[in-house]
């Protein structure tokens, strides 16, 4: 294993990022006055600490409310309820010029490099985007996107063309380009990946890690592919419908699941990724959105379900012996098979 | 970065077509009933020029208000005019050019008119959400509602009959149509992720709206622009028919329509020339919008 | 880290007899007409389709697979046309029958199921509705046999009260649920030959496995010939007996999935597997394949791959090399294969 690179140096101070009891709720039906009477929880009452210098990554499948989470703590939609805490300050009560410091320092990367640029404005222009604020001169501007440019290994005549012009992993590394050109110290990346080829993945990758090491960027990076979280993650929060059911370092997640959901991600896995043959976790259905709201969200799913599971909410609680390493589950057992990672 | 790496970094030498604007214009050409659209619409703007240019040069007038009491009711191709002469003997070639300059005229005004407060409303309303949007479509499905010549009589009521009257009234109840398609589209462009990325980058709402909202919009703006100076034409012509609109001297199509209309029997063209060239005017900036409109639709765009 | 890959899992091999091929493609030209030119998206493409054999087809967005197999179904859009080759399944060359011979074997003889379940099925009718149709085209049955079958082949691909939801439509299912429907309407006449175009890219991991658990069953049990397009590896790795690898309209690799997988020979696949995340390890950085595919409209004559080859000699940049006989069952398009290293 080549531990040189899971072993990162970080600072023991405060997190950067602390969010506590955030929820996202929609109405799904409403009366006849337009009063909603049903809700769908697409966050639902998640609490996680992002550390200065790591990325966390946010796994988990369609509907289990990663991308909302991400677009809570980046104040692009308003939460229910909550608290976020970034450096300090408190996000979701920031206003007018504290919001806009805030915007600086936290920056995000969409999924889809087609959608996220806009397809009638040049390479400058995307880049130089968020820069209006810093009262450059013209110059002065032009000389920024071309730094950025090249931090992000484009040519300098990217600035004069059109996003249809670039490949895919190009028009990615563009809005990377975007985002850096605030200056953020955190930044989401939503599925940064998931949209391109083989080959244009892994020089995404490569450069999210190369600025990281050398910007010191903390990275929240949303993903629903194991293997590419494998490779980029410091630590793994895995969600289900709303909740973060388990979250530990990636090296104790990927040998030691404990969540049954877990378990069933990771043994899903193709066998080429694992390296080795497992018998395969059959976790049948489907996640429903509409759970009872006193129970389990996976117990309909779940293949070692207690009577308890369908009563209460299972809390997110450390286990024995590691406190990095929190489960939401009532029935947490290690599985013989499912040490994936050898 | 290793040498062979860097190969990656590289753009394509060559630049992807569909940069040069005949480029761009080759769905239009692709697009046959287009380029038949285009060319009328060409032909007219011509027609309309020198219309313009007999009502406004002084001394060139003449042309289309001299009475030849003895040519009354020309046919056309006879005696020296072209397309004949009316009941008072005036050139039906040069009122029918004056009269379509006229009519364009006024549809491009109105056009113009109810684009900008359509699209600014629309905008507002999509971007806004909210009460905003709710008193804002409210006023829309409102307004959509009524008849054009309701509106009318009611401004002739207001000011009297005449082009200002017609401006006034398509004017008010055509900015809602834009206004509709407007505000769908905000609705579906606000939710791109690169309205997104520049909220997050703290860009201004008002800045969002004019950068990447109307940019987006200027094709679909384009389009119905070309619908609705068709639609105000007929609305002009039908208002002016009934009186209500364009008032002598001024020339206007649909009051020769209504003239000539009691000359059928000593000269049918000069009903039936003002009436097809409406027509052809129309069809005209039809099929040149729906050619517009294959240039400007993401999903038959080949670039 | 020598490490190689898994062997493939043995339970899913073996199924394929030794008969004639069920479907043997020779030298399958697609062009398709742009403004001024044709273009080449699929150039002499061949191979062979056995009785319970699943040949995975690979490649990058815009190698020409879809391309490959819509051209097999004959389903092409207007502005792309078969400029040579031949098709020959059940003893005919499909490229030769009139439309409506054509139609006769679509959805009876050979089907396809679609990447987004969601737009290949309407809306407005019910499953049933939408499977009995197909039936209707097909055969004689009578509705209530239709109905009675429609819903044995629901049940076979595991949806729950299958006869209750003949009645159901397609939004009320969840997106595995759809991919199973596609699956069924596909499946239901009991065709020789299954295309399935990334069946399970849009799915999440969970409901992947149970889809390709699925497929590889169907193909035991029923001794379905399948030809599975996918950008995925592992996928094909998971069930597929042989795999061709296809860049910029040509099969440049070929063989059994065994042999690939433990002895790629072709740049183009090796880099493909070097740039790929694995799950049991950490790199500090992931290969990149340089370069980019080259356009349709300027394709090198010589080497497609030569521009991005580590491995280029002259006579790459020269002359075109054909698909030549590496090994028992793999071939190859390279004038200068190198051992694998990982």
């Amino acid at each position: 294993m080549s531990s040189a690179v899971t072993t990162r140096p970080r600072s023991p101070a405060e997190p950067l990022l602390a969010v506590a009891g955030l929820s996202k709720r929609y109405p799904i039906a409403t009366d006849f006055f337009g009063r909603p009477t049903a809700w769908l929880p697409a966050v639902d009452d998640v609490s996680l600490e992002i550390r200065r210098g790591e990325t966390l990554a946010l796994v988990g499948e369609s509907g289990s409310g990663k991308s909302t989470l991400a677009r809570l703590i980046l104040r692009l939609i308003p939460a229910t309820a909550g608290t976020i805490r970034f450096d300090g300050q408190n996000v979701l009560a920031a206003r007018g010029k504290r919001l806009l410091a805030f915007r600086q320092q936290a920056q995000i990367i969409f999924q889809d490099p087609f959608e996220s640029l806009d397809p009638r404005m040049k390479g400058a222009a995307i880049v130089g985007e968020g820069m209006d604020h810093l009262d450059l001169g013209k110059d002065a501007r032009r000389q920024r996107v071309a730094e950025l440019l090249n931090l992000v290994h484009l040519p300098a005549d990217a600035a004069d063309r059109f996003p249809h012009e670039f490949s895919g992993g190009q028009r990615q590394r563009l809005s990377i380009a975007r985002a850096l050109a605030v200056d953020p110290s955190f930044i989401v990346a939503d599925e940064p990946v998931s949209a391109l080829d083989v080959s244009m993945q892994s020089q995404v990758l490569n450069l999210m890690r190369e600025l990281q090491d050398r910007l010191g960027l903390t990275y929240l990076f949303i993903s629903h592919d194991m293997s590419v979280v494998r490779h980029v993650a410091d630590r793994v929060a895995v969600m289900y419908l709303g909740r973060v059911v388990e979250i530990a370092p990636a090296d104790e997640l990927f040998t030691n699941p404990l969540h049954p959901y877990t378990q069933a991600l990771l043994s899903a896995v193709p066998s080429l990724l694992t390296g080795r043959h497992t018998e395969r976790i059959r976790v049948t259905g489907e996640a429903e959105p509409l759970g009872g709201e006193a129970a389990c969200r996976f117990a309909n799913r779940c293949f070692r379900p207690l009577e308890v599971c369908r009563r209460r909410v299972p809390p997110l609680t450390p286990i024995a012996g590691n406190p990095d390493h929190l489960v939401a589950c009532f029935n947490p057992a290690p599985l013989d098979r499912a040490g994936v990672v050898a | 970065m290793t040498a062979i790496e860097a190969i990656g970094y590289e753009l394509p030498a060559e630049r992807t077509p569909g940069r040069t604007w005949s480029d761009r214009l080759a769905p239009l050409w692709a697009n046959k009933l287009a380029v038949v659209g285009g060319v009328i619409t060409l032909f007219f703007l011509i027609v309309a020029a020198a219309g313009l240019a007999v009502m406004v040069v002084p001394g060139w007038s003449d042309l289309y208000v001299d009475q030849r009491l003895r040519q009354t009711l020309v046919w056309p191709l006879q005696d020296g005019f072209v397309l004949g002469t009316d009941n008072h003997g005036r050139s039906l070639a040069w009122r029918i050019a004056a009269g379509t300059a006229v009519s364009l005229f006024i549809g491009v005004v109105v056009t113009l008119l109810s684009m900008t407060l359509g699209m600014i409303l629309g905008a507002v309303a999509g971007y806004a959400g909210g009460a905003v949007d709710r008193l804002i479509s409210g006023m829309i499905d409102l307004v959509w509602g009524f008849p054009v010549i309701l509106v009318a009589v009611i401004f002739v009521g207001l000011v009297d009959p005449g082009l200002t009257a017609v401006i006034l009234a398509v004017s008010v109840v055509n900015w809602a149509g834009f206004a509709r398609i407007v505000r769908a589209q905000v609705l579906s462009l606000k939710e791109r992720a690169f309205v997104e990325a520049a909220r997050a980058l703290g860009v201004p709402g008002w800045k969002i709206v004019l950068r990447h909202l109307v940019p987006n919009m200027l094709g679909t703006a384009l389009v119905m622009g070309s619908y609705y100076i068709a639609v105000t034409v007929i609305a002009e012509a039908g208002l002016s028919f009934i009186g209500l609109g364009a008032q002598p001297p001024t020339p206007s199509l649909g009051q020769m329509i209504a003239d000539g209309r009691n000359f059928l029997y000593g000269n049918p063209w000069a009903a039936l020339l003002p009436g097809i060239t409406i027509a052809l005017i129309v069809l005209g900036l039809n099929t040149l919008g729906d050619g517009l409109r294959d240039i400007f639709d993401p999903r038959l765009r080949r670039w | 880290m020598a490490r190689s890959f898994p062997a493939p899992v043995s339970l899913h091999q073996g199924a394929a007899d030794a008969g004639p091929p069920l479907l043997e493609v020779r030298h399958l030209v697609t062009e398709i007409q742009s403004r001024q030119r044709r273009l080449r998206a699929v150039d002499g493409v061949s191979f062979q389709v056995r009785r319970g054999e699943i040949l995975g087809l690979v490649g990058e967005s815009g190698c020409g697979k879809s391309m490959t197999a819509l051209s097999l179904m004959r389903l092409l859009p207007p502005a792309a046309t078969i400029a040579q080759g031949e098709v020959w399944f059940d003893g005919q060359d499909l490229l030769r029958l009139s439309p409506k011979a054509m139609r006769r074997i679509r959805g009876h003889r050979m089907s396809m199921v679609f990447q987004e379940p969601m737009t290949a099925l309407d809306p407005a009718f019910t499953i049933g509705s939408q499977i009995t149709e197909v039936i209707h085209a097909h055969g004689t049955d009578s509705a209530a046999a239709a109905r009675a079958r429609a819903a044995a082949m629901l049940d076979r691909l595991g949806i729950p009260n299958a006869a209750r939801r003949l009645d159901s439509y397609p939004h009320q299912f969840s997106g595995g649920m759809r991919q199973r429907v596609m699956l069924a309407l596909a499946l239901v006449m009991n065709p020789q030959l299954l295309i399935a175009d990334e069946p399970t890219t849009a799915l999440d991991v969970t409901i992947q496995a149970q889809i390709l658990d699925l497929v590889a069953d169907l193909r035991r049990e029923l001794g379905l010939g399948v030809v599975l397009i996918t950008h995925n590896l592992g996928v094909i790795h998971e069930i597929a007996d042989r795999v061709a690898v296809m860049y910029a309209g040509e099969i440049v690799e070929i063989g059994s999935v065994a042999r690939i997988f433990s002895d790629p020979k072709h740049p183009y696949t090796q880099g493909l597997l070097r740039s790929m995340p694995y799950l049991y390890e950490r790199r500090p950085s992931l290969h990149v394949i340089a370069g980019r595919v080259p356009d349709l409209g300027i394709m090198p004559r010589a080497c497609r791959f030569a521009a991005r080859c580590a491995n280029r000699i002259d006579q790459c940049t020269e002359t075109h090399p054909e698909l030549r006989e590496a090994d028992r069952d793999h071939e190859l398009r390279c004038y200068n294969p190198t051992p694998f290293a990982r």
